[in-house]
């Protein structure tokens, strides 16, 4: 047996205390439990996806930002796609495309919940797949799904139980997805703009297309005037038809004065028909007037709408290629070119600037 | 120990070897070379039309080495496409006053500089009058008598003097010391056009294109010339290369959307003339476009 001095048992202590001290830090760092056994018997449960992006076994089952479990399993499974996940599938292009109750591969994904207190409804519940920050980690977040007051915590609910409860996946719509759905709003936005140029109202000529309004509403109140009377007058000729025939048939003597009063009943009605025949015309001359006006500030806010719309998708598109951005910023230009200065310079009869100086060694 | 060393050493060599590669740019390829000096970062800036980036490079350029005319030629240039970009009246012509004063500075220096005599011309003209500025480029002439550049810059200020005769004298001499300057040619063809020989001009043009095939100048022009000429479609073409270019030009929109007018494009003429209305800095000229358009959408509606 060899004697150790006392030199070398301080040593050795202190590579003990350092290993030790090393061994907590790593830990900490990768977040690893300590303890060696768990007195909290986790619930299980299952939920299936069709895309968990980077999601991987070990990586936490959050609750509004709190820990509350770990992912234990991911595999592939064949199943009959329900409604969601064809859509899902759809939304990122398949081809063919997925329908509901067709057999086809989705990605499972075990995990455990072990915070005593949660309470949740594995019937409502559901999780999703949502990243922790912009350049973080995917993680599993759990809806509990609708509560009652009598609720028991799921860990005391489902402890000791080595079945695995299946929860409802909700898939993730990330950038193609939004970008998917948002095409065909955007598609319609553009055709409408396209078809309703001129429909479009702004500040500028809100006053001129309410004073359009106010006139047609007018013309509408004044026909419906006319209409009213037209119809009164109709059936007053129609009375004094039936009458003056009668009295024709009875053989009497004031035809003439009657046949008179129509003509002037007819007269009279023409000359209505024809003043609200003018003042619609008055009234469509107007409006035509004014929307030819203000067609170039209406279409002026249709360019600068579709405009937005195309900035916004192209931000769109170069967040999902380089998320980076968002954090770092984006100083790349949108794609069109500066205005020319070398016209400028050579007409104003001045010189060039100088260009770049060869730098090689 | 010792019967390692050849090892170690082979060792040594070889780390440093591939260390040294790239920080030595060993396997550098040409034309993606960093930017070093100040002067280079300016002139990028200047490019990007970062002006007061490109203002401040110079300006350490000029710090490091005092004497370097170039820098402080770029600066002033600079300064003055600032000012031109400056929305404060005031705060423009100060910088132009600093343009100046930066080329003074320079001619102190180096009085016969020919860009500096040239710029210092131009703004002279511009401040004082014709005659003053002309003294400035009777100067660079007398100096640099065989340059095509200054007798290009002259036949410029002689156009914007309406004197097309002499412009295009300036413009022969400054062709017949450089048959291929790009600057003389253009120079000529605008004294041609202005001459209402559209031929020798359109011919000065196709040269200056074949000189330089994308400068949107050139391609302007002989839109220009060729919609004048009574030859719309060869005039698109022009445009529309120029547009590709240089998309942010009123001038270009309006020239295209006069030609697609006259081809009968109404849509096409709408659509440019919005873009020269939406790009055009002077209200005037926005309030120009803004009654066309009314017109050119009452056309529309007519046709629909």
């Amino acid at each position: 047996m060899n004697a150790y001095t006392k030199h070398e048992l301080v040593t050795g202590t202190f590579v003990v205390i350092a290993a030790a001290i090393f061994t907590l830090f790593a830990f900490n760092i990768l977040d690893l439990d300590l303890r060696l056994g768990s007195d909290v018997e986790p619930a299980r449960f299952t939920a299936e996806f069709t895309d968990v992006g980077s999601l991987t076994v070990g990586d936490k089952v959050v609750f509004g930002g709190t820990e509350v479990g770990k992912v234990t399993a991911i595999q592939i499974k064949l199943v009959e796609l329900g409604e969601d996940q064809a859509a899902a599938l759809n939304l990122r292009g398949s081809q063919p495309p997925a329908r509901a109750g067709q057999r086809a591969q989705v990605i499972e994904v075990g995990f455990e919940v072990d915070d005593p207190s949660l309470r949740l409804d594995p019937a409502t519940a559901s999780v999703f797949i949502s990243r922790t920050g912009l350049l973080g980690r995917d993680t599993l977040a759990l809806d509990p799904g609708r509560l009652t007051e009598d609720a028991q915590p799921i860990v005391e609910l489902l402890a000791g139980d080595p079945m695995a409860y299946s929860i409802s996946g909700q898939e993730r719509l990330g950038f193609d997805g939004l970008l998917a759905r948002a095409g065909p709003i955007l598609s319609a936005a553009q055709s409408t703009l396209d078809n309703f140029n001129d429909r479009v109202l702004t500040d500028d000529n809100t006053d001129s297309i309410r004073a359009i309004l106010t006139q047609v509403k007018s013309a509408t109140a004044r026909a419906e005037e006319f209409l009213t009377a037209a119809e009164e007058t109709s059936v007053a000729l129609r009375e004094l038809t039936g009458d003056v025939q009668t009295r024709i048939d009875q053989g009497w003597p004031r035809t003439r004065e009657a046949i008179e009063s129509i003509a002037e009943l007819a007269a009279n009605l023409e000359a209505q028909v024809q003043r609200i025949s003018d003042e619609a015309v008055e009234v469509l001359d107007v409006a035509e007037a004014m929307v030819n006006e203000n067609r170039p500030e209406l279409a002026e806010a249709t360019r600068r709408l579709r405009r937005t719309l195309f900035e916004a998708e192209l931000l769109a598109r170069k967040v999902r290629s380089n998320p980076s951005i968002l954090v770092f910023g984006d100083d790349d230009p949108l794609l069109d070119a500066e205005l020319s200065d070398e016209a400028w310079l050579l007409r104003s009869g001045r010189a060039q600037p100088y260009l770049q100086r060869d730098e090689r060694p | 120990m010792k019967r390692n060393a050849p090892a170690m050493t082979a060792s040594a060599v070889l780390l440093g070897a591939a260390l040294a590669w790239p920080v030595g740019g060993c396997g550098r390829k040409e034309g993606v070379a960093p930017i070093r000096s100040h002067f280079n970062r300016g002139v990028k800036q200047f490019d990007d039309r970062q002006w007061d980036a490109a203002a401040a490079s110079y300006r350490r350029a000029i710090a490091d080495e005092p004497d370097d005319r170039r820098a402080r030629f770029n600066l002033s240039v600079t300064l003055e496409l600032a000012a031109r970009d400056a929305t404060d009246a005031a705060q423009a012509a100060a910088l132009r006053d600093q343009a100046l004063a930066e080329l003074m500075e320079l001619l102190e220096r180096h009085p016969d500089d020919e860009r500096a005599l040239l710029n210092v011309a131009a703004m002279t003209a511009e401040r004082e009058g014709p005659e003053a500025g002309e003294a400035y480029y009777q100067t660079a002439l007398q100096a640099h008598p065989r340059s095509a550049e200054a007798r290009a810059a002259y036949a410029n200020f002689l156009l914007r003097q309406d004197r097309a005769d002499d412009a295009a004298a300036q413009a022969e001499l400054a062709l017949a010391s450089d048959a291929g300057s790009f600057a003389g040619t253009v120079a000529l063809g605008d004294a041609k056009l202005r001459q209402g020989d559209l031929d020798a001009a359109a011919k000065a043009y196709a040269k200056a294109l074949a000189t330089a095939p994308d400068q949107p100048v050139v391609l302007r022009t002989m839109a220009q010339l060729e919609f004048e000429r009574g030859r719309p479609a060869e005039a698109q073409v022009h445009v529309r290369r120029a547009l590709l270019i240089d998309p942010e030009d009123p001038g270009l929109h309006r020239l295209a959307g006069q030609i697609a007018e006259q081809q009968g494009q109404t849509e096409q003429a709408v659509y440019h003339r919005w873009q020269a209305r939406d790009l055009e800095p002077d209200p005037e000229r926005a309030e120009q476009d803004r009654q066309t358009l009314a017109r050119l959408y009452e056309r529309l509606a007519a046709t629909d």
